[in-house]
């Protein structure tokens, strides 16, 4: 079996981001990267089936030398294969673009399964995964909170604010992970080490800039500011206590 | 008449003498070897420990002389000085009559002579006293902590068998041949009353048969050292003289240049230093460590004196294994030190406090271990508590483990930076509770209120620092630390200014003690030595001590690692006309359950460790308690809330910044007072104001 679990590197939320002077990008030349947090899940899930049904389990990343990055985190992780896609120079990429490069290397390496986190925290698009298993016509399940594999088949459960939606499906597909389908490990030191030094495979995406148009372009990118209310209750003034309690209770209610 | 006493009367027979006792000499040689032989498995070189030798000789002396590190409540300690020094006096005894008898020497003779009797036979009788008495400790009274072993009566029998024999010899000397000089031998004499009785011959082969006895006996005690629990003889003083006292405070880096290394940490037992070893089998499993450990206390899995144990059996084994010739199969599937040997539960239950070390008669450096073998758990296995991963992520990509960046935060703080402040003479360095803990800021605000009052310039730094990294290296995560280190030592050598200042003994201790390690020479100060030299400067005002009755909670970090405990207890005398102390305090006092990174985790067996610290506080009907240590703080709180217990605990600054404002009002010198800067205007909670009215009346 073969699993193909797509990575990417984010910047670090950690940083207040700051848009650029043209009003249309963020600046991240000072920022950090760190690998995607819902793709450490499905590293993590990639990991447990590759121990439990002896899977090999690739790790692909689509850009330059962020996703490098990405990769060496994979790796760190107990990832052994890991393939940097290089998109066409100059192209800028959507979810579409990026789907686009990343269908034509993965038709080549036919995986039985492709994971990948369910959506990646610099963009927020959740349209890759979803794009891909279109463009390569495997059955796939978004958000998954819990994840087997039994006789072929796939068991994914879906995760709702009033229950959960259980999808049984064969392979391939493409499965992309929430938050709690498991707890993703903390590389060992001497992994993280070994991770420098591993090779990471180059590919082209071998498509034209024209296709990869997103047909689309951002107007204006802004921080939203959230006004925040601050107003001090005080015991010592009178009825503070009951006020709060009063303002609370008609906050619940809203 | 040469003042003396008769010698030599087997002198025909001396070749056998020294036959047996080259016999036991080697027996004690090949016996010391074998243990030393296994301590060299493990790391590091003898050099490591063999920096000021004089002055560790001399401590060495007087430890043993003094038996100053048994002598702490409740725990015993006369006894065995006695015993110790009764050995001392009867070697040096038996090396006088050696001298005399075989070099002509005048040691066995004159004035020296009888003092030296009179002080043999005192110390034989209160040797024969100590051993009842350790023997009725052991089998009577049997305390929970000390561990019984097997052939521990006997080794009992065994010391009294050569006094009482020594006894004896000298009682049938003096009943066959009148002694001129029998009070100085007042045992002696009183024995050989009761052999009046017997003839001559009879006294003759006695005399014979208890000289020889006598002998084998003494020789046979030597003998046995290495082979029984006697071995502590040689392995205690050992342990005394490479007792590092700041093996704790200054754990030993691990050095990650080598990028094919396949294990960080202890996971054997060979890879720990051999200094660890030598502990292992130094330990006497006495259980001072063990009623002292707040972690064991609380009933946690872990007790220091079992891992001693347990190590010194395992390093046995192992050494026994590699004589008999299994060293490959071992090689190929090391023999695993934690779960298999040591829990792993009790590792994280340390929360590195350092009570069992100062509690430890004969210095074993306990707290390293730990940390050596968490080490391999985070850094080898990634296996920890789960909660950790949270904790080490945030101080991996905040650089804080409340993971809340940093911009957030600084708002409201509202001190100056060294930008703003570029002719700072200190640095105050709040820690990461100073910039992200919002009952510690106040702390931070009265810190900087009373620093302004006094009139001197600082800084804090800007928001490129991270936490100093005390929690990830005491929780094992050495490189994470290593990077905190390095990126806090590159922004603070950015800054220049070399004198800190900070409220936090974990930070005290890791910027001035670890950092070094890594390049970075700064003067650092807990902030209860600064704001005590500026009150003996006159650069802060007296205030008017309060009435209500205060208590110092000793940090850990404070008193243990940094050894200051005066300074603290010259700020509560300023503020409170009735200092007191908690029962467990200074050097010996009770942790409170945070140090360690234990802050960060969860503290699911037994009680918390706060909870029996407030209990005894409760015990004591103490309601006010003063610290200096923000996780003391946060834990103790939490600890009396949960409880419901009204106690008030705050920090020094705060209580000092309260009392020196009220002060001021009173005697109306508003404008001397620091009610003009906003940060130290924090508004008491209900407890803490009513705290504050009792020190304060009217």
């Amino acid at each position: 079996m073969k699993i193909a679990v797509l990575v990417k590197s984010v910047p670090d939320t950690a940083v207040i981001p700051e848009i650029g002077p043209n009003g249309v990008a963020v600046v991240t030349g000072h920022l950090d990267f760190v690998l995607n947090p819902f793709d450490e899940y499905a590293v993590e899930a990639a990991l447990q089936m590759k121990q439990t049904h002896g899977a090999e389990v690739t790790a692909l990343s689509l850009g330059g030398e962020e996703a490098r990055q990405a990769l060496r985190a994979a790796f760190a992780m107990g990832i052994e294969i890991g393939v940097q896609v290089r998109p066409p120079r100059g192209a800028e990429l959507t979810g579409r673009g990026i789907a686009l490069c990343l269908a034509q290397v993965l038709r080549n390496l036919a995986p039985d399964l492709i994971l990948a986190g369910k959506q990646a925290v610099d963009g927020d698009g959740a349209q890759v995964a979803e794009r891909l298993a279109e463009h390569l016509g495997y059955l796939h399940a978004s958000a998954v909170t819990r994840l087997a594999l039994e006789n072929g088949r796939l068991t994914a459960h879906q995760a709702f604010e009033e229950g959960q939606l259980v999808l049984e499906m064969p392979l391939p597909a493409v499965i992309t992970t929430e938050k709690g389908i498991n707890e993703p490990r903390y590389p060992t030191l001497p992994r993280i080490l070994k991770a420098r030094r591993m090779e990471i495979q180059e590919l082209d995406a071998g498509l034209s800039d024209a296709r990869l148009e997103p047909g689309w372009r951002v107007e204006r990118i802004s921080i939203p500011r959230p006004e925040r209310h601050r107003r001090l209750f005080s015991e010592h003034e009178a009825g503070g206590v009951e006020h709060l309690i009063g303002l609370l209770q008609q906050k619940s209610r809203s | 008449m040469e003042v003396t006493r008769p010698l030599g009367t087997y002198s025909h027979l001396y070749w056998l003498m020294y036959l047996l006792t080259t016999a036991a000499a080697a027996s004690l040689a090949w016996g010391v070897w074998s243990r030393v032989r296994r301590w060299r498995l493990g790391q590091g070189r003898i050099r490591d420990r063999l920096d000021r030798r004089w002055s560790r000789t001399l401590e060495l002396a007087l430890d043993l002389a003094s038996h100053r590190r048994f002598r702490r409540a409740p725990h015993p300690w006369i006894f065995h000085a006695l015993l110790v020094w009764g050995c001392g006096i009867f070697l040096l005894g038996t090396v006088c009559v050696m001298l005399q008898e075989h070099f002509r020497l005048p040691t066995f003779m004159g004035v020296w002579y009888l003092l030296l009797s009179l002080t043999l036979d005192l110390f034989a009788a209160l040797v024969l006293g100590a051993l009842a008495w350790a023997a009725w400790r052991r089998f009577v009274r049997r305390p929970e902590e000390l561990t019984r072993s097997p052939g521990d009566g006997m080794l009992l029998l065994f010391f009294a068998a050569v006094v009482i024999s020594g006894l004896l010899l000298e009682g049938v000397r003096m009943a066959r041949q009148e002694d001129p000089w029998p009070l100085w031998s007042p045992v002696g004499h009183w024995i050989s009353g009761g052999l009046s009785g017997f003839g001559m011959d009879a006294l003759t082969s006695a005399h014979q048969g208890l000289w020889w006895g006598h002998l084998l006996l003494a020789l046979g005690f030597l003998a046995a050292i290495p082979y029984t629990r006697l071995f502590h003889l040689f392995a205690a003083p050992a342990a005394l003289f490479f007792n590092d006292r700041h093996a704790s405070q200054v754990l030993i880096p691990l050095d990650f240049s080598d990028e094919e290394t396949a294990a960080f940490g202890v996971g054997r037992i060979e890879d720990f230093h051999w200094k660890r070893l030598l502990d292992a089998d130094a330990c006497t499993h006495c259980g001072r460590c063990q009623v002292q450990c707040p972690a064991w206390d609380s009933g946690k899995p872990l007790s220091p004196k079992e891992v001693g144990a347990v190590l010194s059996s395992c390093l046995a084994d192992h050494d026994r294994d590699r004589r008999t010739g299994q060293t490959g199969d071992r090689a190929a599937s090391p023999a695993p030190l934690i779960g298999a040997v040591i829990r792993e539960e009790a590792l994280w239950a340390c929360t590195t406090c350092r009570a069992c070390e100062v509690y430890c008669p004969v210095g074993i450096e306990h707290v390293p271990r730990f940390i050596d073998m968490r080490r391999f758990l985070v850094l080898t296995e990634a296996r920890f508590p789960a909660e950790l991963q949270t904790t080490f992520r945030a101080l991996e990509r905040h650089g804080n483990p409340w993971g809340i960046a940093r911009r957030e935060s600084d708002a409201t703080l509202k001190l100056p930076t060294p930008a703003d402040e570029p002719r700072a003479e200190i640095l105050l360095w709040p820690g990461c509770s100073g910039f992200f803990d919002p009952r510690y800021r106040q702390v931070i605000a009265a810190l900087a209120g009373l620093l302004k009052q006094a009139g001197i310039r600082f800084a804090v730094p800007g928001e490129e620092v991270v936490c100093c990294g005390d929690g990830a290296r005491r929780l094992g995560n050495e490189y994470l630390f290593q990077d905190l280190a390095r990126r806090n030592i590159a922004v603070l050598k950015g800054i220049g200014i070399h004198r800190i200042v900070t409220p936090c003994p974990h930070c005290l201790n890791t910027l001035s003690n670890e950092y070094p390690q890594f390049g970075g020479h700064f003067q650092v100060l807990h902030h209860s030595v600064l704001l005590q030299n500026l009150m003996v400067e006159k650069r802060l005002p007296r205030p008017e001590p309060g009435k209500a009755p205060a208590a110092f909670h000793d940090p850990c970090y404070l008193a243990r690692y940094a050894g200051e405990m005066a300074a603290p207890r010259e700020l509560l005398r300023a503020v409170t006309d009735s200092p007191v102390e908690i029962p467990r305090h200074g050097e010996e006092s009770f942790c409170c359950g945070g140090g360690g990174g234990r802050i960060w985790l969860e503290e699911d067996a037994g009680q918390s460790v706060a909870a029996r610290r407030i209990q005894e506080i409760v015990d004591s009907s103490l309601v006010n308690i003063v610290t200096a240590c923000p996780f003391c703080l946060t834990m103790l709180s939490d600890g009396a809330k949960r409880r419901g217990a009204d106690i008030q605990i705050s920090d020094l600054a705060e209580i000092l910044a309260q009392n020196i404002k009220t002060s001021g009002k009173e005697s109306s010198h508003e404008q001397h007072g620091n009610g003009g800067h906003p940060g130290v205007r924090h508004r008491p909670h209900r407890q803490e104001e009513r705290a504050s009215g009792d020190r304060n009346p009217g």
